[in-house]
């Protein structure tokens, strides 16, 4: 679990750089949001099928039942030892380190362009 | 005589061979711990009401290709198995739909883990239901028989409405199951 604290940090100190102005261009930019967009799409489908385990799992009283119970209520709603409540929380990470990577990268647009029209009003190049 | 014993005992040999030749009719199926079949098992007819099988083989048969193009799958459907049973997985690019077959479990076996909405689709009772709070998930429950039943689930994306996802997914779904008999 502390390797996604470690994420949430992380993700954390970037919402912080990009609200400061931090940026990134396209092709660096657009190399995180692949790895990061490959990594929320597993995540997210492996939270699917969590949800779709207790539905599948013996309920009712049976002994395989009883033997299951507090295991999936454990899996589904523990805070420190739930697989659930961990992976939203990673997917939640991601999507918000997936969209200060998008403002860093129009920050850096917005900056070139800044750049360049500064640039050519100077006479430098036209 | 010594030859007489040697008869004997091939006599019984063959015999023996013979008995053990002889097939025992039966019905072999495999068992989950708690002595009900798995998923994995066709429903057979004895098991549960009229009606042809469920696709326990291919659950991605259950979606077709026109379906997918509808839901903006952002890859080919993978099959899976989630705790035993077929499962078809689709990426989308609003979440994550499954298609899971539960050949042995109808809609009143559903786990109810929060909020069910009684609805219909087509030709069958179906069950809405939500599994937490954050509303990023969502399960609409077809029932086939009175055993069986085909779950369509959905994890959304943040900020995508879950459960109109996936009763959407569900409609596409209904079409190709067997007739409701349950």
């Amino acid at each position: 679990m502390g390797a996604f604290q470690g994420i949430s940090a992380a993700v954390g100190q970037l919402t912080a750089a990009s609200n400061a102005g931090f940026t990134v261009s396209d092709e660096g930019g657009q190399a995180l949001l692949n790895a990061i967009d490959t990594l929320h799409t597993k995540v997210v489908g492996h939270l699917r099928k969590a949800g779709e385990l207790t539905q599948v799992l013996p309920l009712g009283s049976s002994p395989a039942a009883n033997t299951y119970k507090p295991f999936l209520s454990t899996i589904a709603s523990d805070p420190v030892q739930g697989a659930v409540p961990v992976l939203k929380q990673l997917k939640q990470d991601l999507e918000t380190a997936h969209d200060a990577i998008q403002k860093n990268m129009a920050s850096y647009q917005q900056t070139e362009q800044r750049n360049a029209s500064s640039v050519k009003s100077q006479g430098i190049w036209t | 005589m010594k030859r007489l014993v040697v008869l004997a005992g091939m006599a019984a040999v063959l015999v023996g061979v013979a008995a053990c030749n002889s097939p025992t009719p039966g019905n072999p199926t495999s068992t989950s711990g708690n002595g009900q079949p798995s998923d994995s098992q066709p429903a057979s007819p004895s098991s549960s009401m009229a009606g042809p099988a469920l696709p326990v083989n291919d659950p991605c048969s259950l979606i077709s290709s026109s379906d997918l193009e509808q839901l903006g799958a952002s890859s080919p459907p993978s099959k899976d198995k989630v705790g035993g049973a077929p499962d078809c997985s689709i990426d989308t690019s609003s979440g994550n739909i499954g298609v899971t077959v539960l050949a042995h479990r109808g809609l009143a076996q559903l786990n109810v883990q929060g909020p069910v909405t009684d609805r219909k689709v087509g030709s069958h009772q179906v069950k809405q239901m939500q599994y937490t709070s954050d509303s990023s998930d969502c399960l609409v429950a077809i029932g086939v028989t009175s055993s069986s039943r085909v779950d369509v689930s959905f994890e959304a994306n943040g900020g995508v409405d879950a459960c109109s996802n996936a009763f959407k997914a569900a409609q596409l779904v209904e079409p190709h199951l067997p007739a409701s008999s349950g």
